[in-house]
């Protein structure tokens, strides 16, 4: 029972899924990262403190952390017609993958930035360092090491989504699990699958930690 | 005309335990090339009366004045240009950790987009000024304390500044290494004409290379003037404390005698019970019309019992030097004759 058509199929998941996840997560970052960093400037401990601006990003954040990814997906199927042209396939999931990514992208970079000494800050404010450079030249560099760490957490969590996305019809090893393993009960194609996915998170961790801390000049 | 000038300034913050005055209506002027002292306990203000120079604080009332231009004029690109005249070093050195020393160094000067090549040249001067070129390709973590600040002093003067803040700058440095870094601080002083200003709570650092001092008390100037001045007639009772603790820890580091005394021969008493009684010094002095400086006295319990100790200096022409060693002999006395000045 273990054609050559399934492995392909299993080939073209990895891909689909590599597809999705690293798409997701990068327009996660165009949008998340911005909004992680004018989270953290605009805090009331932030380098540019602004209550307002500060609120309606967090309660965004919230509310869209707080929908469960599968209902997400469909809420904003509308959307992703505007969008894609089509509720189906990998392209077509990376949108409520990007909406689900952002505000969990933003928050960590907020975090992280915020770990970052604020003396050093307060060093290159006393150096004629205006807000724009202290937050390219200071706190994205300084927070780099643990910025690099949650990427490796972004893409591990944006993979998970994007296995649930097949239970939709959203392509990828997740939805060859779905077809396969629970409505055909072919159990094997399903375990070979799930180790794939477990092999794509391990090598991702992996090689981010690697990254993270090579270029972690702190010892 | 005075450098720095700050005219009646005042600051409040909010805690969450209520309203702090961190400064009531402070009024000083710095002179150009001064190395000024702030000193003053823990909350006393010091550290925001510091801020306020270069505007990191902007103080709720008064003016700061610098070259007679108050701050508070300048648009925002005007000030940002004015800090970059404006070098300050901190106690915790506040480096780039992920950067070289070297991109350290030039990090004000890219800042200021001066080319690479032409930041990175000025950076190895400033560091082979401070002695840390061989470092230039470090990590701040792969460094020591006093190495760290040193780097900090390049970076704050990698923009030619007129004024070096320095707060707390040695607080974090054991003994040895302060006095390395005041030494560096006094040798860009002279060499630069930079005037420094800075906040202390150690009045070895304001004795060692300040030209004037103000003591800070609750946000307020207690007393300002010429640190000989301050030093021999301390009017408020915090400047009297502050000078007594560090008395207290100059004798333990043993460099009192070498400040306050001319040349005499330095000898080391011993009283026994029987003679701690009676006043030998005063009777000693009265006897031979000569004066004995005290540098040093204190008990110590030797084998159980409490004995006096005591370090005397003679006069540098004594008539009457081994006479009185003599006299004091005659009382019980045991003498330590030619003790040498660093091993007091």
């Amino acid at each position: 029972m273990w054609t050559p058509e399934i492995t392909s199929m299993i080939v073209k998941g990895i891909g689909e899924t590599l597809y999705m996840t690293l798409f997701s997560t990068a327009l996660g970052y165009l949008f998340g990262l911005p909004m992680g960093v004018l989270l953290a400037v605009s805090d009331k401990d932030g380098i540019a403190p602004n209550a307002v601006l500060y609120k309606i990003l967090d309660v965004i954040a919230n509310i869209v952390r707080s929908i469960p990814f599968l209902i997400l997906l469909i809420l904003i199927i509308p959307l992703t017609r505007l969008l894609v042209g089509k509720s189906t396939g990998s392209t077509a999931t990376v949108v409520p993958l990007v909406v689900a990514a952002v505000p969990f992208i933003a928050r960590m970079v907020e975090s992280s930035l915020k770990e970052v000494d604020y003396g050093v800050i307060e060093a290159a404010r006393a150096m004629g360092a205006g807000n724009l450079r202290i937050i390219i030249k200071v706190m994205l560099v300084e927070a780099r090491t643990s910025l690099i760490t949650g990427v490796t957490i972004a893409i591990g969590t944006i993979l998970g989504y994007s296995a649930m996305a097949g239970t939709v019809g959203g392509g990828g090893l997740g939805d060859i699990a779905i077809r396969y393993g629970y409505y055909r009960y072919q159990s094997d194609i399903m375990i070979a699958t799930v180790v794939l996915l477990v092999l794509l998170v391990q090598l991702f961790q992996t090689v981010g930690m690697f990254f993270a801390s090579r270029l972690d000049k702190r010892k | 005309m005075s450098e720095i000038v700050l005219e009646n300034i005042s600051k409040t913050f909010e805690t969450k335990d209520g309203t702090v005055e961190a400064l009531k209506n402070v009024s000083l002027e710095i002179d150009k090339g001064e190395i000024y002292g702030v000193i003053g306990m823990s909350g006393a203000g010091k550290s925001t009366l510091v801020r306020c120079i270069n505007f990191l604080e902007k103080p709720d009332e008064g003016k700061v004045l610098i070259e007679g231009k108050s701050l508070e004029d300048y648009s925002k690109k005007e000030l940002q240009k004015q800090r970059e005249r404006i070098g300050m070093i901190f106690q915790h050195f506040n480096l780039l950790m992920q950067k070289t020393v070297l991109e350290n160094v030039c990090f004000p000067l890219y800042i200021q987009k001066v080319p690479k090549k032409q930041a990175r040249k000025k950076a190895e001067e400033l560091l082979e000024l401070v002695g840390l070129l061989e470092k230039k390709n470090a990590y701040p973590a792969q460094l020591s304390g006093g190495q760290k600040q040193r780097v900090a002093i390049a970076r704050a003067l990698a923009s030619d500044p007129k004024i070096l803040l320095c707060d707390e700058a040695t607080s974090a440095l054991d003994p040895q290494t302060t006095s390395s870094i005041l030494e560096l601080l006094k040798d860009i002083n002279d060499k630069f004409g930079i005037t420094i200003v800075i906040i202390t709570h150690q009045m070895s650092v304001v004795r060692k290379i300040c030209d004037r001092v103000a003591i800070m008390e609750n946000g307020t100037l207690a007393e300002t003037g010429k640190v000989g001045e301050v030093f021999s007639h301390p009017k408020t009772k915090v400047a009297k404390r502050l000078i007594r603790e560090d008395i207290d820890t100059e004798t333990e580091e043993n460099i009192l005698a070498t400040e306050l005394i001319q040349n005499g021969e330095i000898i080391r008493i011993t009283f026994s019970e029987n003679s701690a009684f009676e006043p030998v010094i005063a009777n000693l002095v009265l006897t031979f019309k000569e004066p004995v400086n005290i540098l040093r006295a204190s008990t110590k319990n030797v084998g159980g019992i409490a004995k006096g100790d005591m370090i005397l200096e003679f006069a540098k022409d004594s008539a009457h030097k081994e006479e009185m060693k003599k006299y004091l002999r005659e009382h019980e006395i045991e003498i330590e004759e030619n003790v040498d000045r660093e091993v007091i």
